[in-house]
């Protein structure tokens, strides 16, 4: 509880209603850089913000706004002379009862596409723009949908999120494979290929030290050369095994081979495998061998004897993509892929890093969603119901520790209040409106943000994540 | 090749600045961009916040930037408040540097002598006299630490080792890793340069860890650097160092093929140390352009020994296996700069009436001066084969003995004197035709008495002309006095008591890791004691 701090917070924080939202964003910017924070209220507030990143991924500057706006209710009644602990006594007893609040209000709902998208786009339009938003929705949804296992709990890693720094954000999209950040190292190899058996594999292609008899002193230069060549021809071997495979599977069919390998591949491999017509990438990013297995199938090999057609991975379309000095290559039309990229495309770096952002949080909702299978009603409708609610409840409590309460029920206002200022309406009006709604229909209300107005957020599909609102209650 | 195409990359190193670097073997990669062909080192470099100045992280070879004019903005005037940060002061050379470029893009270069440039006042950082052009990808910069701030010091080695395990190394900087791997057609190995003394050792030997874990059949040589003058420490911050160094070295002794410490200080540990003197040289040990400068000149020729494109095909890890024999993963730097001849002199009469070492130590606490060397490594650059030996004295002297005059080659003759001033040391000697590029930004710290060329004479050499370059010989040593070095810095470390540097027990060192470093320290040192040996 930060009360008993409240007198050291500096100015900004409870006075301008103005600056609260801009200190609260400039925390939440400098949460995410890991800036050191000096002061020391300053910092609980910084560090309940990054646990809630940590924890939920989503939710982070309404974990400061509320939080300021504790200590700024809280400040009024301690300059009256009330002390610390009773608000904080009030403090606990508001949150026991909010939480018993949202646990009442939680709607119960099944993983489909179209609830999850509602929860994807409420989450996404808070961070970018509405049009982008809903593009960026559709595909964290297939994303995740598509990594979804039966149900086991959704891992987000299987979701590769790959950068082109190239056309408009608009234009990002979800590749149903993978994406590797590199190309074939060997002009005569195809560019494109159809129908092709993937080989991922961890073995080294090239020509390595030998670990006997290593050292710079030999008896002759003759010596030394029959090392080197006695080497090489073991390197030889292991490629002409790929080779044999290839042979085996795609000759006198319209298969097509391409070789993934972790390791190297030197310019004479590749030229062994080039001459088949084999592409090969060399040097493919640890965790994406993982990926490789899951998205086409097959298995990563540790070594290239004994190869049969089941260990190969199939896809069915793969082509490089050249980017100025980058290149891509695409794997695309898997099967049954259980591993999907999704590939921003953006003009500059700032977009890229923008988008990236939009998008872990947007996976981070689908998948709390799907962990919670409940959702909470969005658009301000849970703080003006909890509001009404603890006002109710203040009542029942006796003495003093009732400040402490309603303290609490106007700190939560801040977050409709926020809303109402970002869209351009009066503060009073529209919490007094949203208030005499509520209390009328006796159910959840939201803000319209287009009209100012009352709205239900089931109606128009605005649903915030349970563990999320959870969290926030839990971190003041 | 257009003008943009190559810029003489002199590998200059500063070590309090140029903090955590990584070269890769090898040298240039080339990239095409609107039609230039461009050569960049294969380099990661990593350094604080606020240390590069005028240099753009992502650099500026292949985006040129636009000057932002304050009446430009495409806002209304009276809704925008427009605040222009001071533009970065760029010193002469650099200024010079662009206009070169500029002028060189329109007509050839013309053949001038080298500028002379003061920079012994002007440099603050590395960016100051950087000549080469980097990759977009080389620079990485550590936003959580400020350089030379005063309230967050990055001198733990636990914060370097902490910082490893964040999202920007962990994704960001392995994958530059391996983008610069993917592009080599056979990498041979690493080169890591890291400061040694503060926090910079724990990203450093985090990062060799890595290396070892993702690449382990490639060598990776490792440099820990260690400035060679602190001003005003406190008792505290010394003995913080000797622990940065001790766990450094403990780390990297695990995971790296072999490693040599490098400081211009000739006792090091606490304090660096009376600064090494160098016969020709007359260097400012206080300033690091100038210490790391000399280190610099030592890496560049002591590592020809597989750079080189001609000759004997090397490769980094018969040299790295070689040396670090029975376990002796420490190794010593040494350097002769320049490699005092005559300006006719022939190399046969120099060695013959050569006084003193052939050249100076370049590691702490260790003297390879009537040392026992077991196995070395020596390259001598910028002599050429005409001057092997005197064609008339050939002749005269036919009658005589001496081995020296069937030698053929430099390579021989240096082999043959290093055999005959030393008891049963294995010598690898190289020979590069290239002398040593010290034009500026290498500080003109030669005497007087080196001529333009590096040839050492009795006369003074013009006070308005600079060196441009000297031939020079460095090695890397297998000698009994790294043990030596080892022991010193063990019984240092041992007199610390770790509780009371609380800002290590803080970042999460434990009692047990300590004592395990220590342990291994000693063990390391044993390896050095020779009635072990075969």
């Amino acid at each position: 509880m930060f009360v008993s701090g409240v007198i050291d917070v500096p100015e900004t924080f409870v006075r301008k209603e103005r600056d609260v939202q801009y200190v609260a964003w400039a925390f939440v910017c400098s949460v995410k850089l890991l800036w050191q924070i000096q002061h020391p209220t300053a910092s609980l507030i910084a560090r309940a913000s990054t646990a809630q990143d940590d924890m939920t991924g989503d939710g982070t500057t309404s974990t400061v706004l509320v939080i300021g706006e504790l200590l700024k209710q809280a400040d009024l009644y301690i300059s009256e002379g009330l002390h610390p602990r009773i608000i904080a006594e009030g403090f606990d007893k508001a949150r026991v009862k909010t939480l018993e609040v949202l646990e009442k209000l939680k709607i119960k709902i099944e993983p489909t596409r179209e609830s999850l998208l509602d929860v994807a786009r409420t989450s996404l339009r808070t961070k970018i723009d509405p049009l982008l938003a809903d593009v960026l929705a559709d595909i964290c949804v297939d994303a995740v949908l598509a990594v979804r296992q039966g149900d086991k709990p959704v891992d987000l890693h299987m979701v590769e999120i790959m950068e082109m720094q190239h056309k408009t954000s608009i234009e990002t999209r979800l590749v149903r494979g993978l994406v590797l950040d590199h190309g074939s190292r060997h002009p005569d190899m195809p560019k494109r290929v159809e129908n092709a058996y993937i080989l991922t594999c961890n073995v080294s292609m090239e020509y390595e030290k030998s670990e006997v008899n290593a050292g710079f002193f030999y008896k002759s230069a003759e010596e030394r050369e029959k090392l080197v060549s006695a080497e090489r021809d073991f390197i030889e071997k292991r490629v002409q095994k790929v080779i044999d495979l290839k042979k085996k599977l795609c000759d006198n069919t319209d298969k097509r081979f391409i070789v993934i390998n972790q390791k190297g591949i030197d310019p004479m491999s590749l030229d062994m495998l080039a001459k088949e017509g084999i592409m090969a990438l060399r040097r493919a990013k640890r965790r994406n061998m993982e990926r490789l297995a899951l998205a086409c199938g097959g298995s990563a090999m540790n070594s290239v004897d004994d190869l049969t057609e089941e260990l190969l991975g199939f896809a069915g379309l793969v082509y490089e993509h050249v980017l100025g000095e980058n290149k891509f290559t695409f794997v695309e039309e898997c099967k049954f892929p259980q591993s999907v990229t999704i590939l921003i495309k953006g003009p500059n770096k700032h977009t890229l890093t923008q988008t990236k952002d939009a998008i872990r949080d947007g996976l981070r909702a689908i998948k709390n969603a799907i962990d919670d299978g409940c959702l909470i009603p969005g658009a301000g409708a849970f703080e003006i119901a909890a509001n009404q609610e603890l006002l109710r409840y203040k009542n029942e409590v006796k003495g003093k520790t009732r400040l402490g309460v309603q303290a609490y029920a106007e700190a939560l206002l801040v977050i409709p209040k926020t809303l109402a200022v970002n869209s351009g309406f009066d503060v009073q009006d529209t919490i007094v409106k949203l208030q005499e709604e509520a209390q009328l229909l006796n159910e959840p209300v939201g803000l319209d943000v287009n009209s100012g107005e009352a709205l239900r957020p089931a109606d128009a599909g605005i649903y915030d994540n349970y563990i999320v609102k959870k969290q926030i209650i839990n971190s003041w | 090749m257009p003008a943009r195409a190559r810029r003489l990359g002199l590998c200059t190193v500063q070590t309090p600045h140029l903090k955590l670097t990584m070269i890769y073997f090898s040298e240039k990669v080339s990239l095409q961009r609107q039609g230039y062909v461009t050569f960049t080192p294969r380099l990661l470099l990593v350094d604080l916040k606020g240390s590069l100045r005028h240099l753009r992280q992502e650099g500026d070879l292949y985006s040129h930037t636009e000057d932002v004019k304050p009446g430009e903005v495409h806002w209304p005037v009276e809704k925008v408040d427009v605040v222009c940060a001071p533009k970065e002061e760029k010193s002469e050379f650099l200024n010079d540097l662009e206009n070169e470029e500029n002028a060189m893009e329109t007509a050839e270069a013309l053949g001038t002598l080298p500028k002379v440039y003061n920079f012994d006042s002007a440099v603050n950082v590395w960016a100051d006299y950087l000549r080469a052009r980097y990759h977009p990808r080389t620079v990485s910069i550590i936003n959580e630490y400020e350089h030379n701030g005063d309230t967050k010091p990055f001198d733990v080695f636990n914060y370097g080792a902490d910082l490893w395990k964040t999202e920007q190394f962990q994704d960001d900087f392995i994958d530059r890793i391996r983008m610069y791997v993917e592009e080599c057609d056979n990498i041979q190995g690493f080169h890591i340069l890291l400061d040694g003394s503060d926090g910079f050792a724990g990203l450093g030997t985090s990062a060799v860890e890595y290396l070892e874990d993702e690449y382990s059949t490639k060598s990776k040589l490792v440099f820990p650097t260690i400035p060679s003058e602190f001003n005003n420490t406190t008792p505290l911050q010394d003995n913080m160092r000797i622990l940065n160094i001790a766990l450094g070295f403990h780390s990297v002794a695990e995971h790296s093929c072999l490693f040599v410490p490098l400081c211009l200080g000739s006792s090091g540990w606490k304090q660096p140390g009376v600064p090494r003197e160098f016969p020709h040289l007359q260097y400012n040990s206080s300033l690091a352009y100038h210490s790391s400068a000399i280190l610099a000149a030592a890496l560049d020729t002591a590592t020809l020994c597989y750079r080189l494109r001609t000759g004997t095909h090397t490769r980094l890890s018969e040299m790295t296996d070689t040396l670090s024999r029975l376990g002796r993963r420490v190794a010593v730097a040494s350097l002769g700069l320049p490699f005092a001849m005559g300006y006719d002199a022939y190399l046969l009469d120099t060695l013959e009436k050569w006084e003193g070492p052939l050249w100076q130590t370049l590691s702490p606490g260790c003297n390879l001066q009537d040392d026992r060397i077991w196995i070395q490594s020596v390259v001598l650059r910028g002599v050429p084969e005409v001057r092997l030996r005197s064609a008339q004295r050939d002749g005269r002297m036919k009658q005589d003995t001496n081995p020296a005059y069937t030698c053929t080659s430099i390579q021989e003759m240096l082999s043959l004197f290093l055999s005959c001033c030393s008891y049963a040391t294995a010598s690898h000697v190289t020979s590069a035709y290239s002398p040593c590029n010290v034009t500026s930004p290498f500080p003109q710290i030669f005497s007087e008495f080196v001529g333009l060329d590096g040839s050492v004479s009795t006369e003074k050499r013009c006070e308005t002309l600079g060196v441009y370059s000297v031939p020079a010989i460095a090695g890397l040593h297998s000698c009994r006095s790294a043990g030596d070095m080892l022991e010193a810095l063990h019984l240092e470390v041992k007199k610390l008591q770790l509780k009371r540097f609380h800002y290590f027990c803080n970042s999460g060192l434990e009692e047990d890791e300590y004592q395990e470093c220590l342990d291994h320290l000693a063990l390391l040192r044993g390896c050095y004691h020779e009635e072990f040996d075969v």
